[in-house]
């Protein structure tokens, strides 16, 4: 006999509450004089006997009351045994990885997993439930074509995945997680690749479940890979990304060495430069590779350049060589370095890799003409950092600097200036003002510095303004103690270099004044001074955007521009507005990275994915209970290649980690997630004797038992004096 | 020194006997006190056991045959009234009264009814012996003198039935009607039954004719229905706190049980019972047991 809540076992404790209400409705007695109570004590000392055995029998009664109470409550059942069709259930676990493509002595891995599959599945008979799923570095769940057991190369789609046997195991942990009742167990596929292990500390797979294992892997293996690219624009010399940082679809931050394929250029090329692409070739193998081809292509569109070099392949060891390829047309330009070469494993043979080649964004500073002159005026400033090359001697930006009286016959298009930079935004006369609104209206971007000179009644001009943040107010004081700039959107473009503290903390940046505002509807306080002034304040309207620090650009209310922080900020504002921050438009993943939440929603657009296993489960009408795993494997990038998608271009390559075709024994892999190996007995095949459990709940009889008792208790209490 | 309570006790009490006894002689024109009266009535023929005085020898000495003569009431006959005092007979948890206050009336009214016939009337209060005692007297006073005895309200005393009623039975020096008016109630009488026994023995030893009245309170005759109750004695610390469903029955057997042994004391005495409760009408006790004494023949 089980129980369905044992929780309420604990739940006694309440029923006291019902016993006092009853102890306590005893004491309250009426009062009777009688002349003598003679014969009421004789009666009662006659009846003691009699009254003794009632009251115990009252005990007991109360006490099979309460128990059966608690019984009722925790809803005992007990099993039965019975068969019934699913009652025994096999999850089959293959792999699909990329090294599942080599070939054996049987054929390729995949062919002779698949085969094996088939047969795990037959061993069952037919009323057994078989949960099938390809894995690699995640899990695909899929249902073979009804009624046949029958895979083919089309039901895998491709195998450029890493493994990661963490992940396979803890789905086939949760999918017998479901149903405990049934006898399982799980028939995993695998060329036993020691790569996969991964961490297998949280995975706690139940150890009494039998666990089988099938090798289809080959005994040893020789293979050469390319394993990294990096681009760079000058001879051995590689790029690292700098500030400002980039970001992922997700808005993680892009770090300098992600992945192994995430590339050294990270921000545009010019076209001026030339591009040279740095290879890494390993060399698994054993045997020393002599010459080794390795040829580099760049495409776009139709227009295409190939370098073709040699290298030579010392065993098990990595071999560097640089190609330089010189320089490219402007736009995105996809790379394939593909070392030709025969060996085990084909599929890293090629690397992809992909660069932008394009001018730096031009920038219109409005200020004063001459700042040199002063050497302390906000033009100043902010053109000496903006002319700051943060990467070497290439400056990020194209600027230029007009004052504010030619500023109107400057202004143009957003397609001329990426970015308008108002320097004093108090200053500037009507006209300009609507030819800045005409040019954030058509998607231009605009960073506006409040500044010194015209000041709160300068500013009063922009009220009512759409590119507005706000109704300007008075002129603040910072008094003694200046105002800290204090960031309130953690996580924007802007200020997410600025997100840790020791990286970079905006409030070591004090302002002696401020210009404060009413912030409009709409507009977003990105920062603050003390948490109460605005301190900056991204308004759009329409196609642009105009992003507003209300205080000076210089010097002359702020000690800021000696700041260490100044240059990062000014320089993380104007290339927010100017499109260079995010991931940007080439974009790096591995196999079985997510895919962008847009490009699911727009996936009719997209050309990517040409086979995968989602395609196979739609193509054979799975039900809706798949639909969830389809999205699953929807939401991945499945196969190594150029993917254009969200007006990016995706380069998706195989984790350097699958080249490393090193074995483990099976041991290994049972010791690393202590699995259970299974016996003959235990595994769950058609032959076997198998009891299966039914649960008969027995509350009702309970609650007819307590009804009869409790009636019982009733009236035996009404008749048992104490 | 009456007290105020008193008097107000002695009124009402004094007003409800009245209306009981002028109630009950509107319906009569007889003396229901036959028996002792020198007012000659009739004759009936002599039967065996017949009292030879009363044989009309002047008309036997003419028509040669026995007869008898028969009066039609006694007067001036000795009404020896006992109200049992004790603090049993404070009882009033089921009736309209307690069992004191339906004695005393009880009493007054008989007290009047004789008086009414120029029959000497005796009071005595029982409590642990007789506590206060009235001599027999016919004076115009004396049913007042009755009165405030009556009204005194009860004393906090034990009852001792045996030495209350040998007490009486040597007060009551001439023959007469004792009337007792009690619950029975003897805590000092291990059987319950015994000391009664012994009083009424002395006073039949004596030659007085005995009534008894059993009065009790309804809950002391047959419990409440159900429920949880707390008894206290009254005459003792002892309560007793039970189920009354569990235990009624066995209790009323026991209290049947208790007066059909007072029954069969008064039954082998020649002492009659009348059992009352108190929410019974005392002008109809009073009655009930006048007309069927009367019915009887009147000894």
């Amino acid at each position: 006999m089980g129980f369905l809540q044992t929780a309420f076992l604990f739940s006694l404790a309440a029923l006291a509450i019902p016993l006092l209400l009853h102890l306590f409705s005893r004491w309250q007695t009426q009062k009777i004089e009688l002349g003598t109570i003679r014969f009421l004590r004789e009666v009662l000392t006659e009846n003691v006997h009699r009254r003794r055995i009632r009251r115990w029998l009252l005990l007991t009664t109360r006490m099979l009351l309460l128990g059966v109470l608690a019984l009722l409550f925790a809803r005992p059942f007990f099993f039965e045994a019975t068969r019934r069709d699913g009652d025994r259930r096999r999850v089959i676990l293959i792999d699909r990885s990329a090294s599942m493509a080599m070939r054996g002595t049987q054929g390729k891995a995949i062919d002779v997993a698949m085969e094996k599959a088939i047969g795990a599945a037959k061993e069952l008979g037919e009323d057994a439930k078989i949960d099938w799923a390809w894995f690699d570095s995640k899990v695909y769940p899929f249902q073979p074509r009804e009624g046949r057991l029958v895979l083919s190369a089309s039901d895998y789609g491709s195998t450029s995945g890493n493994t990661n046997y963490a992940s396979a195991i803890a789905w086939a942990r949760d999918r017998l997680a479901e149903d405990n009742r049934v006898k399982s167990d799980v028939v995993m596929i695998t060329d036993l690749q020691r790569q996969g292990l991964g961490d297998p500390t949280d995975i706690h797979f139940p150890p009494d479940i039998p666990f089988q294992i099938i090798d289809v892997g080959r005994e040893a293996a020789s293979n050469l890979a390319v394993t990294r690219i990096d681009l760079a624009v000058g001879p051995l010399e590689v790029r690292r990304p700098q500030s400002p940082v980039r970001t992922d679809t997700s808005g993680k931050s892009v770090g300098v060495d992600r992945t192994p394929y995430n590339p050294s250029v990270q921000g545009a090329v010019r076209p001026e430069q030339s591009v040279f692409v740095h290879t890494t070739l390993f060399n698994y193998g054993p045997m020393h590779r002599e010459d080794v081809p390795l040829v580099v292509t760049a495409k776009q569109g139709s227009k295409s350049a190939r370098v073709k070099t040699t290298i030579n392949a010392l065993p098990e060891q990595a071999t560097e060589s640089q190609i330089e390829i010189g320089r490219l047309g402007l736009g995105p330009w996809e790379i394939l370095v593909e070392a030709d070469v025969e060996d085990d494993l084909s599929v890293d043979n090629r690397r992809m890799h992909a660069v932008a080649v394009e001018e730096a964004p031009r920038i219109l500073l409005f200020g004063e003409q001459n700042p040199e002159e002063t050497g302390t005026s906000s033009s100043f400033f902010l053109s000496k950092a903006l002319r700051q090359g943060l990467e070497r001697d290439q400056p990020r930006f194209s600027l230029q600097m007009v004052s504010n009286s030619d500023a109107l016959q400057a202004l143009s298009s957003p397609e001329k200036w990426k970015t308008v930079i108002l320097t004093d935004a108090t200053d500037i006369d009507r006209p300009l003002l609507v030819s800045l609104e005409q040019y954030v209206f058509q998607g231009g971007q605009v960073l506006a510095f409040t500044g010194q000179k015209g000041g709160a009644i300068g500013a009063t001009k922009w009220n009512g303004s759409p590119i507005a943040p706000g109704r300007f107010d008075r002129l603040r004081n910072a008094g003694v103690v200046p105002f800290r700039l204090t960031p309130n959107a953690l996580g924007h473009s802007i200020l997410q270099p600025f997100d840790d503290p020791q990286t970079g903390d905006l409030q070591r940046l004090s302002f002696r004044k401020a210009i404060a505002i009413q912030i409009a509807n709409g507009a977003k306080q990105l920062a603050s001074f003390d948490s109460d002034l605005p301190g900056i304040v991204e308004q759009i309207y329409e196609k642009g955007r105009v992003v507003w620090f209300l205080s000076d650009a210089g010097d002359a209310w702020s000690s800021w521009t000696s700041s260490p922080l100044y240059l990062p900020l000014v320089h993380q504002m104007v290339s927010d507005l100017a499109g260079l921050t995010g991931e940007g438009p080439i974009r790096f993943r591995a196999v079985g990275d997510a895919r962008s939440m847009a490009s699911q929603g727009s996936k009719g657009d997209s050309n990517a994915e040409t086979l995968t296993p989602a395609k196979f489960n739609a193509s054979i009408g799975n039900k809706d209970s798949e639909l969830s795993a389809n999205k699953q494997i929807d939401s991945v990038f499945a196969e190594v290649g150029f993917v254009r998608e969200d007006n990016s271009l995706y380069v998706v390559n195989t984790p350097e980690v699958e080249s490393d075709t090193v074995r483990m024994t099976e041991s290994d892999l049972r010791s690393a997630f202590a699995l259970m190996e299974p016996t003959e007995s235990s595994i769950a095949t058609a032959g076997n004797d198998i009891k299966l459990i039914k649960k008969q709940e027995l509350w009702p009889w309970l609650a007819a038992l307590m009804l009869v008792v409790l009636v019982f208790e009733f009236g035996l209490s009404n008749r048992t004096p104490p | 020194m009456i007290s105020t309570e008193d008097l107000t006790r002695f009124s009402s009490l004094e007003l409800r006997a009245r209306g009981i006894v002028e109630g009950f002689l509107q319906g009569l024109h007889r003396s229901p006190f036959v028996g002792f009266s020198v007012e000659f009535s009739s004759h009936r023929r002599y039967e065996p056991g017949d009292d030879l005085r009363h044989v009309n020898w002047k008309v036997y000495a003419r028509q040669r045959k026995l007869y008898v003569k028969e009066f039609d009431a006694e007067t001036n006959m000795n009404l020896y009234l006992l109200v049992d005092n004790t603090r049993s007979m404070q009882c009033k948890s089921g009736g309209a009264m307690t069992k004191h206050e339906y004695a005393t009336t009880l009493a007054a009214s008989m007290a009047h009814l004789g008086l009414r016939q120029h029959d000497a009337v005796a009071l005595g209060m029982l409590g642990d012996g007789v506590e206060a005692y009235l001599d027999p007297s016919s004076k115009p006073g004396q049913w007042d003198d009755c009165l405030q005895m009556l009204s005194q309200s009860a004393r906090g005393q034990k009852t001792s039935l045996k030495r209350a009623l040998e007490q009486s039975a040597m007060l009551a020096k001439h023959r007469g009607l004792v009337i007792l008016m009690s619950d029975l109630v003897d805590e000092h009488d291990a059987d319950a039954t015994e000391g009664f026994q012994r009083g009424i023995g002395q006073l039949r030893h004596r030659g007085h004719e005995v009534v008894v009245f059993h009065i009790l309170d309804p809950w002391e005759r047959r419990l409440p229905e159900s429920g949880r109750c707390r008894f206290l004695d009254l005459e003792t610390p002892w309560e007793v706190t039970t189920e009354i469903g569990s235990i009624r029955r066995a209790y009323m057997e026991r209290v049947d049980q208790w007066c059909s042994q007072l029954e069969t004391i008064c039954h082998d005495n020649g002492v009659d019972r009348i059992e009352l409760t108190t929410d019974t009408p005392p002008g109809k006790a009073l009655v009930d047991y006048l007309v069927r004494r009367a019915a009887m023949g009147g000894a």
